[in-house]
Parts: structure tokens; sequence; C-alpha cells
């Protein structure tokens, strides 16, 4: 295990050996992250090298209180959201009439159908709208209001957009685990 | 309903730990950044070989930008030339003379003032050629923008001054130390202020902020030449007060609910550590110890802004159970006459008070008083309890003190007290 306060301590002081084992001890966990509001990998990537940075270059001013690992969740998240508002010219943005509303019930899917990787190619066919709220939302948790504040959207936005979401994922996870079904039987 | 908690649990499960190595190249990159940042960041501390590097071209560029000016300069007249060339080595010297501003200066008003006498000379020879002109105009701002080239490479040998300061936080919690680095350059004098009424001369001074706040900080840097401020805000947060009360601290025995009462001042989230290895983070938690023991509780509380402040430690010890003595604290004696004090267990009349052991005792002793102090009843015998009766007259209804101790038949000593109300109605 490594000695955190420590690690914190040398790159405050910019020490290059402590940055690089700061990266490696947490890359993986932010990459998670950013892989899950990324488009692609090579979008993750570009969010993980600007995230980190901006953690590197604030850690002076982490103060040594509350969670350092969440501290530095928190700034990939918001980089994530910041690379969102600056893309948001780029996406595709679906249209309400497009989604249509699909029957839920008979749902025959459960958690241990699907692998993190599985699920995270499920999220990321969502459209960028709903995937941002609903990575928020559902896994980091976030209150609609703060969602709607950081992405400078309507509340009601968020709420619907996050239950569309959930329509489209419940969809497409039925989709899935069926498509798993016809695999195994053949 | 059912389904909504479905999906966001089927997600959140796989994705709370979910992590993945990302390529090298990532690394590689931020590194890269690093070093260029690194870099780039003029510090006196890490003055070395790039930037003499960088100052040396800057010094062959303004070189060869005169040598061309010289060579585009085939119209002005010799003296011109002449005049370039002193001004060279006039700034030249300048470098290494003590008044440098002040010669400087007169020199470039001086060869100004021949350079413009022969701007006139030429514009009169070539008055019908414009672009001539231009190159003229254009050369003598080469001379000017030269000297001020030159100027500036004056100071940053030892001249430009700067008034910065860093801190070991920016922000932290009240009451907090803060170690001011001043990274000013080029200055001789220095004066603080911390915004919170404290002021200091010292170079690297330590501050003690001990209330939160925003505090503006400034260094005022003095130079040969000019003062200069610098500011940055230092934001203090309140620290929070962690305080707590125990339900009671005296005669508590295995299993025993205690309640805590948490009465700390601006928390958000609490940690209790009840010193038998577990931990709650309710604000207001209820605990029972399973085993005997003295335990030291502790409560830590943590503000919004990750404050931390623990509790003085509240020690409490814990009994066995089986050495609990309890005692009603009411009974109803008989109004038909004193009865005997003896206790039966088939007894449910009520009309005999006597504390409750759960073990045996070897000695004992109760003495009940009445309010004004006076013994109303003594036994030594355990299976004897007072009927309520004083002196042959039943005792007035109302509040009476007991007091009990002894010693359990393996040696535990006990002492317990308590009141009681005696109730009757005629």
């Amino acid at each position: 295990m490594i000695d955190t306060e420590e690690i914190i301590e040398k790159c405050k002081r910019n020490d290059r050996e402590a940055q690089k084992l700061l990266f490696e001890t947490y890359s993986p966990v932010l990459f998670g992250i950013c892989l899950r509001y990324a488009r692609d990998k090579f979008e993750a990537e570009d969010t993980l090298q600007d995230g980190f940075l901006k953690i590197l270059n604030k850690i002076s001013d982490f103060n040594g209180t509350g969670s350092f690992e969440g501290w530095m969740k928190r700034i990939i998240i918001n980089t994530a959201i910041t690379n969102y508002h600056k893309n948001k010219k780029h996406n595709l943005n679906l249209d309400i009439e497009e989604i249509q509303e699909t029957n839920i019930e008979g749902t025959s899917y459960n958690g241990s159908d699907y692998t993190a990787e599985e699920l995270l190619k499920i999220v990321n066919t969502l459209p960028e709208g709903y995937k941002i709220v609903f990575n928020l939302y559902a896994i980091e948790g976030y209150k609609h209001k703060e969602i709607a504040e950081q992405l400078n959207i309507d509340i009601n936005t968020s709420k619907s957009q996050y239950s569309r979401a959930k329509k489209l994922l419940r969809k497409k996870l039925e989709l899935f685990s069926k498509i798993k079904i016809n695999e195994r039987q053949a | 309903m059912n389904d909504k908690l479905n999906i966001e649990d089927i997600f959140k499960e796989k994705f709370e730990n979910f992590s993945q190595v990302p390529q090298k190249n990532v690394w590689n990159y931020i590194n890269r950044k690093l070093a260029i940042k690194s870099f780039l960041k003029f510090n006196l501390l890490n003055f070395n070989i790039y930037y003499v590097g960088i100052i040396t071209s800057a010094l062959i560029i303004s070189g060869s930008i005169m040598l061309n000016s010289e060579n585009n300069k085939i119209t002005i007249k010799d003296n011109v030339q002449k005049e370039i060339t002193t001004i060279q080595k006039q700034t030249e010297n300048n470098v290494e003379a003590e008044n440098v501003p002040v010669i400087t200066q007169k020199d470039i008003k001086k060869n100004n003032s021949v350079l413009d006498n022969n701007q006139k000379v030429t514009n009169e020879i070539h008055s019908n050629k414009s672009i001539v002109d231009k190159t003229i105009i254009e050369n003598v701002n080469n001379i000017e923008s030269q000297n001020s080239i030159v100027k500036n490479e004056n100071t940053t040998i030892g001249l430009i001054s700067k008034a910065e300061f860093s801190a070991d936080n920016y922000s932290g919690c009240a009451p907090i130390t803060v170690n001011f680095t001043n990274v000013s350059e080029n200055c001789i004098k220095y004066r603080w202020d911390f915004g919170n009424g404290t002021k200091s001369n010292e170079a690297n001074p330590n501050i003690i902020f001990e209330n939160a706040g925003k505090y503006k900080v400034k260094l005022f840097a003095s130079s040969e030449k000019e003062d200069l401020i610098y500011e940055r805000t230092i934001i203090i947060y309140e620290k929070p007060k962690a305080n707590l009360i125990v339900s009671n601290k005296n005669d508590l025995f295995t299993g025993d609910e205690i309640y805590f009462t948490n009465t700390s001042i601006s928390g958000n989230k609490y940690l209790w550590k009840f010193g038998d290895g577990t931990n709650s983070e309710t604000a207001n938690p209820v605990h029972k110890y399973e085993k005997s023991g003295n335990y030291s509780v502790k409560l830590i509380a943590i503000s919004e802004k990750s404050c931390i402040d623990s509790s003085e430690i509240i020690k409490i010890a814990i009994k066995e159970t089986k050495y609990k003595v309890s005692a009603p604290n009411a009974f109803t004696p008989s109004l038909d006459g004193p009865k005997d004090g003896n206790i039966s267990s088939s007894d449910y009349s009520n009309d005999i008070f006597a504390p409750i052991f759960i073990s045996d005792v070897a000695e004992f002793k109760l003495r009940i008083f009445n309010r004004r102090g006076i013994l109303v009843f003594e036994s030594t015998n355990p299976k004897f309890g007072w009927n309520g009766y004083y002196r042959n007259e039943i005792s007035p209804s109302g509040v009476y003190v007991w007091e009990c101790s002894g010693k359990f038949i393996d040696g535990e000593n006990f002492s317990n007290s308590g009141d009681l109300t005696l109730i009757y109605s005629k």
C-alpha cells in the first residue's frame, strides 16, 4: 500500500516520480470514469490527460481533509462535464420523437448477465445528453438540481432526459440479453 | 419502481469499482506537458543554461537586425553609421556601467537628435523617393528598438523586479498556520498585510489565522526603482466544534442502551468511536456494549468544507450485568397495618420496597431517608425490605431516597442509590 499523504506532499513539490506514482495508482479508476463520459477511447484519454494535469496543478490546494480520491474523481467528472460543454455543438442530439416508448413488461435481465465492459458499451450508445445525465444521476449520485446547474439546463430537462435514458437502457439491456441467449442456443 | 431500481443498481454495481488501465502514451503526454510547464516557469532557483542560451540567442538576433539595418542604410551619410556604432558601443558599455538608466536615456536623446538631423538631410536629398524615406524611418525605429532591447536585456540580467509569494496553504481550516514564501525577485524591502490585522516586515513570515474568513494577503515589495504589490486571497473555513452528551455515565452495564446526544457546532458529518472497535456515522446514536470494561468515547465532527474536530474523550465504565443493582421507583404500602418486610417472589402487591439483584449478595446494607434526611428504614438482609411504615405509622406519601451498598458473593463491591415515590390514597 502506498502512503498517499507522502505522495501528495511530494506532488506538491513537483516531484516527477511521485506524480508518476500517483498516476499509476489512480489512473485506472479515473480512466474508468472517463470511459463512461467519453464517446470513445480517445476522447476518454483526452479527458484523463486534461483532468490529471488539473489535479497536479491544483494539488497544492488540496488541504488534506476529506477524501483525496473523491476529490480527484470530482475533478475528472468536472473535466468530463467541461468537455461535454465544449463538444456540445458537435454532438448529435436526438429529438424526443425518435425515442419510442418501450413496453417495460416482462423484463428479462438481471445484473449478473452483464460485465462492466458490456454495460459500458450500452451506456456509450446513449445520446450524449442522456448519457451525461444518467452518469451523473445514477452512478455519481448527483441531484437533478446540481445536474441542471452543472450542465446549464433546466431541472425538468435533467429529469426527463434521465427517465428517457433509463427507458432506452432498459430496451437495450433486453435486446442485449436476447442476443446473448440466442448466441448460447446457437 | 422495481424496474427503476434494477436499472440503476445494475449499472451502479458494475461501475462503482470499474477501472481500466489507460495506455502508456497518456502518461507520456502528461509528462511532456509537465516538463514544458516547469521549464517555462521562470525561477531564479533553476536559472540554468537554457535561460543563458535564450538570452545569448536574443543578443545574436538583435545583432543581426543591427547588421541588416546597416546594410540598408546606403543613403545615410557616414556620420550616421558612426553614430550607430557609437550607440552600439555606448549601450554595450552601459551594460557594465553603474548608472545605466540615466546614461542610456541621455545617449538615446542625443543620438536621436543626431539621427533626426541626418534624416532631414537625407529627406532633402531623396525627397522624391518615398520608399527610401520609409527605409530610413524604419532604420531609425530599428535603432530605437535596438536600444530598448538592449535595455531590456540589462534588466533581465539584474533589474526586472517582481513581487510574488506562495503559501503552503491557500485554504484550510481555522486555526491554521500559513507559511508564506517570498518569491519576489530583485526587491529589497518587504511589507506584508495579511488582511486579519496582522502586519509583518519579514521576508518569509508564518502567520496563524485564528478565524474563518477570506483574507486578502498583500505583499508590498520595493526594488530600487519601484514599489510593487502582489495580492492573493487565503480562505479559512470555520472549524466545527465536536461536542457530545452521554445519557448516563454511571451504573452502566453490558447490554444497556446508552444514548449519545450530539451537541456539535457546524458539523455536517459525524463519526462516533465507541472505544470497543465499533463506529457510527449517525448523528445521535444509541449504543450497547457487549463486554464490561472502561471505554473511551470520542466524536469527530466534519464540516461541509471537510474541516475536522474531535471532541474530548468521554470515559465510560461498563459493568457486568450480573452486578446490576436496580430498584423500582415507586411502591404502594399496605394500608392494613405494617407487613413484615420479607420479600416473596409470589407477592405482586408491591407492598414492600427492596432493590433487585441478579447475583447473590454476601454483604448488604439498605438505608432509606425521608425528605428531611431522617433515616426511616435500615436493613442488612437483602430479603428484607421496607414496608412503608416508620415507628408503626404509615409514612406520608412522597419522595424518599434509598442508598444500598454491599458485596456480591464473588467479592465484587456494589453501591447504588436512587429515589422512590411512596404512593397511597386513603
